[in-house]
């Protein structure tokens, strides 16, 4: 009687062991395919990031452009009427460019789960400048516009014309403040 | 044989009855006592193993307190306070049992399979407490998981198994210096100080005529400049007055057409007229350039009536006035024909500058620069009164064709020359706006005339 128990608590300490030691190999090797997946998010977000660095320096670039013509009176805007228009279509060609060039950004930073240093900081700025940047644009088209309105009431016979931006569905309200200017 | 009594027989009999009956009474004794024995012998076996029970969920409770205490997502505090109660109950209701019931006189109580148990319990005691201590007592191996937790996407709430979130964030931050990612908050954007512009003026010479958001009834603008084709540098000022009905011609107390006429400085006249802006208007007759300022020249119009009307000059102008309806009038007419028109106030001179909008001295034709007064007005009725310093350090003075181009820039539709030089002179609420002279030194000159500007 003694030795079949023997063995018996032996296969149970045997089995109980290679289950846990399975179950272990299997966290191990989760664990390492779920850290080698963020590493390869943490690469597209650090290459999105840097393009979206350069398009937001664009940006900026063309808003202190658009300052500079769109001028403070009715003579200038008349005067720089084609370079404005130019500026403002090579700033709504960058955000059509921001927009299809960030999904990956965006899909990550949507995800409240996602808690790498790195990219935590990485989606607070670009959370940050993709709304500010977007906000700016809605505003400039609008003061456009309506400079656009006083200038036609004011010259009365020369009329200019709307600027009409095709940039419309692009708009993640990451702060949740719902802000946004645009349509 | 003897033959035996019958009652000591009976007796005899009776005392075997009660010996057996003593005897079975002690043998039932007997077996309700083993049986009693049997029973406690299986309470104490389960007293005992609920006391070790209760040791081993105690000690597995001290992992769990510690991460109710770390606020752990898995275990709440108050379900491992009422554990804690539940055990300690068990605990002290066994220990209290075995206690009273446990014979220590006897040699062995703990039994080898005792010592086995009570080893057993010491060993996961250490496990445990070594655990804990590892988990919650060393920094190393703290960083260490929650790190390991946050660089993964599935297994970020193992560390929320363990700690809170305000541990796990400060481990996350360090995380974040050591790896240098608090600089990237440097290329944050803001826009917050942006100013679009809003165009509501044609230019800067109507934003500055227009902008008038406190409704004054005039503005003074200052004028700066160069002669064209010279390095002249001119400066002086313009009243802008919105109301045109408040423009009026004062006159000298002595004006008149012979030698007992007499010119009034400007200052004088002001205050006589209540005027918050003065200027000097026509020309007068001065052969010696010493006159008094007494006889102006050509015809002067106040309130519709005729004044004086000595020797017309210069031929290049005429009538410069105001009608009835507050309109600048720059015709070359006689005084009678102007007094017809329904002229309210004039002076005679010139040259004209500006005629229904069209710029009468388009090219710089002299670069004789002078001190300068000139009138004009704009379309929507805004008078413009221009004088310009000259012969001074800070101005040279200017030419016609600088005077026309400033009331042009300004929006004048008609605009007409002053009397000049010495004469040019601005005066606003006591105080002489630019500097009267004569070439040599500041003077205030005798005029036969000025517009003012009344409230």
């Amino acid at each position: 009687m003694k030795r079949p128990y023997y063995i018996a608590l032996f296969l149970a300490i045997v089995a109980v062991l290679m289950m846990t030691s399975g179950g272990f190999l299997m966290f191990l090797t989760s664990y390492r395919n779920d850290v080698h997946n963020q590493k390869e998010i943490v690469l597209n977000v650090r290459k999105e990031y840097l393009a979206f660095n350069d398009q937001t320096k664009s940006f900026e670039e063309q808003l202190a452009k658009f300052q500079e013509v769109f001028g403070f009176y009715f003579e200038d805007m008349k005067e720089n009427q084609e370079v404005t228009l130019d500026t403002l279509n090579q700033i709504e060609q960058i955000m059509i460019d921001m927009d299809s060039s960030t999904s990956v950004l965006k899909n990550t930073c949507k995800s409240s789960s996602f808690a790498s240093s790195e990219i935590m900081t990485k989606c607070a700025v670009f959370q940050k400048n993709y709304e500010t940047i977007i906000n700016t644009y809605v505003k400039m088209i609008l003061c456009y516009n309506h400079a656009v309105d006083e200038y036609n009431a004011w010259a009365k016979d020369e009329v200019l014309n709307h600027f009409t931006s095709q940039v419309r569905n692009s708009y993640l309200d990451f702060d949740n403040d719902g802000i946004y200017l645009g349509a | 044989m003897t033959k035996l009594d019958p009652e000591v027989i009976g007796a005899t009999r009776e005392i075997k009855d009660l010996k057996k009956e003593i005897l079975e009474e002690k043998q039932k004794k007997n077996s309700s006592r083993k049986r009693i024995s049997k029973k406690e012998k299986k309470k104490v076996k389960r007293m005992t193993f609920l006391f070790v029970l209760s040791i081993f969920l105690l000690i597995t409770l001290i992992p769990l307190y510690m991460m109710a205490l770390n606020k752990s997502i898995l275990v709440s505090f108050p379900v491992v306070m009422t554990l804690l109660v539940l055990f300690l109950f068990l605990l002290a209701l066994s220990g209290i049992y075995l206690f009273f019931k446990m014979d220590f006189k006897k040699k062995k109580v703990w039994t080898r399979k005792g010592k086995v148990i009570a080893f057993l319990l010491l060993g996961y005691f250490l496990l445990i407490g070594f655990g804990t201590y590892l988990l919650y007592g060393n920094h190393a191996v703290k960083d260490f998981i929650i790190n390991k937790a946050l660089a993964s996407m599935k297994y970020q709430p193992i560390a929320s198994f363990f700690y809170d979130d305000k541990t796990i964030n400060e481990v996350a931050s360090t995380r974040m210096l050591e790896e240098g990612n608090n600089t990237i908050y440097e290329d944050i954007v803001s826009f917050d100080d942006l100013k679009l512009n809003q165009p509501s003026y044609a230019n800067q010479y109507e934003e500055e005529i227009l902008s008038n958001p406190n409704h004054d009834p005039y503005k003074i603008l200052k004028i700066e400049g160069v002669v064209e084709n010279t390095t002249y540098h001119y400066q002086g000022y313009m009243a802008v007055v919105y109301d045109p009905s408040k423009v009026k011609l004062a006159t000298s107390s002595g004006m008149g057409m012979d030698d007992a006429a007499y010119g009034e400085i400007i200052p004088v006249m002001a205050e006589r007229e209540k005027a918050i802006i003065a200027m000097n208007a026509g020309g007068f007759y001065d052969p010696d350039w010493r006159s008094n300022g007494g006889i102006p020249h050509g015809p002067v119009i106040k309130d519709g009536v005729l004044l004086t009307n000595f020797r017309k000059y210069p031929a290049n102008g005429g009538i410069i006035g105001f009608n009835y309806d507050n309109q600048l009038v720059l015709k070359n007419i006689t005084g009678e024909e102007a007094v017809l028109e329904g002229i309210r106030d004039a002076v005679d001179w010139g040259p004209y500058l500006i005629i229904n909008g069209i710029n009468q001295i388009k090219k710089q034709t002299s670069t004789y620069a002078l001190a300068r007064t000139a009138i004009g007005q704009r379309k929507d009725g805004i008078v413009l009164m221009l004088v310009i310093d000259g012969l001074q350090s800070h101005s040279k003075g200017c030419t016609f064709y600088e005077m026309a181009k400033i009331m042009e820039q300004y929006g004048a539709y008609n605009a007409a020359n002053l009397d000049g030089g010495t004469s040019a002179s601005l005066y606003e609420k006591g105080q002489f706006l630019n500097n009267p002279f004569n070439g040599e030194r500041r003077t205030i000159r005798r005029l036969p005339n000025a517009w003012i500007v009344v409230e």
